[in-house]
């Protein structure tokens, strides 16, 4: 290659790398504005909503409160929305190192440190040990995380949710397997399951990011997600990783 | 209880009337001093203009920062409190939107001495406020201003 070729190449290089950084920045300083400036009047809408629950009795009239509550429901949901949102911006962008992580011991932390996947409220079990694998340990802890809430929350109602994790090694991938005895879902909703805003369910309180966010750092960490259920049989969703070679004390 | 006034820098007056509302909430009967930006805030502690008037605006027991304001943000007015000797023992809490990682370290830094997000709920912030007087209008022993150190002669 001549070398004023290659000297011009080099410069391109080089402005295009600036203007990528310049773009990330950017998107940094916007996600930030949103979580401090957006999110500020949902919080008086919710707080002065609640306020006004507060009155005594007998001060306001019965529909009154309930569109009171309303009110605040909706300002709540807009909130749960821009934080899911930002936690998504976040995951596609963040550096996420990747490294051996043994998710068995992650679930046992998680199930340690969580109050909503306390022995009362959910039967989660693990089939230990499960088998090493390539992931970002943050990563993980998220998706592992949203499958384990969704797999409690679509109970049907007064069924106490049950989960059981294990693991499948096939040609060098572990398949993790969460199975719930849950409401299931439909096979037609299966493919849009994993794409942003879409619900499968208007009876359960949700963003719709949950899912999404689950393949999408899955994505970024070299795997794949999945799901096999029907109405009535509860879901047995997946995420496939590389497998790791012999786990290693981590640092 | 220490009786002094809280001051407290916040460019949202809804925040503003919500953190009256849990103080009372919480019993807490020290005057809380609203400021709407970081600058303001500055010229308030330095007791510039008419805050040198300081029985309508006395120094206070506490301060908390919001961090994104007009004019200084909470950053700034918190590099500026360490920076004065007679500050160097006012308690300050950042009380922002996000647990944003880069703030809290500079926050840090610059001598916060306590980063809290702004709780969302009526009773959550009841809650904070409760802590509030119980830690550091309670159990936290502030310098008596006798014992402030000297301005160093600029």
């Amino acid at each position: 290659m001549p070398p004023n070729l290659n000297a011009d190449l080099e410069r391109k290089v080089q402005e295009r790398t600036a203007e990528l950084r310049a773009a990330v920045e950017d998107l940094e300083h916007f996600s930030y504005s949103i979580t401090h400036d957006m999110r500020a009047p949902l919080r008086a809408m919710q707080s002065f909503a609640t306020l006004l629950l507060m009155k005594p009795k007998g001060s306001l009239a019965e529909d009154e409160r309930e569109y009171l509550r309303r009110i605040a429901t909706a300002a709540k949901q807009m909130d749960d929305l821009i934080l899911d949102a930002l936690a998504y911006s976040q995951a596609v962008r963040a550096a996420a190192p990747l490294g051996p992580v043994d998710p068995a011991a992650l679930l046992r932390d998680m199930l340690m440190t969580y109050p909503e996947f306390q022995l009362a409220k959910a039967d989660i079990q693990i089939a230990d040990p499960l088998p090493p694998v390539v992931a970002n340990r943050a990563g993980l802890t998220q998706c592992f995380s949203n499958l384990l809430r969704n797999a409690i929350k679509f109970v049907a109602p007064g069924v106490m949710p049950k989960v059981q994790v294990s693991a499948e090694v096939q040609a060098g991938r572990v398949r993790l397997w969460f199975a719930d005895n849950g409401i299931g879902i439909p096979p037609e909703f299966h493919g849009r399951l994993f794409k942003m805003f879409e619900r499968a369910s208007s009876d359960h309180e949700g963003t719709g990011i949950g899912l999404a966010l689950v393949r999408k750092v899955t994505e970024r960490m070299g795997g794949q997600v999945g799901v096999e259920s029907a109405p009535g049989r509860g879901s047995r969703f997946w995420i496939e990783l590389k497998l790791a070679g012999l786990p290693r004390t981590e640092s | 209880m220490n009786g002094d006034c809280i001051l407290y820098a916040d460019d949202d007056i809804n925040d503003a009337f919500f953190m009256q509302y849990a103080f009372t909430d919480a019993g807490i009967f020290n005057r809380l001093q609203i400021i709407t930006d970081g600058q303001a805030a500055i010229n308030y502690l330095a007791g510039v203009g008419s805050f040198s008037d300081r029985l309508r605006y006395p120094l206070p027991c506490l301060a908390l920062l919001d961090l994104k304001m007009p004019r200084k943000t909470g950053l700034e007015v918190l590099a500026w409190i360490r920076a004065q000797p007679r500050f160097c023992c006012l308690p300050v809490i950042v009380f922002t939107a996000s647990a944003n990682p880069a703030d809290m370290e500079k926050a840090g830094r610059l001598g916060a001495n306590s980063f809290v997000v702004k709780p969302i709920s009526v009773a959550e912030r009841s809650e904070f406020a409760r802590a509030i007087r119980a830690f550091w209008l309670n159990f936290h022993c502030s310098l008596p201003a006798s014992a402030w150190p000297v301005e160093s002669a600029a």
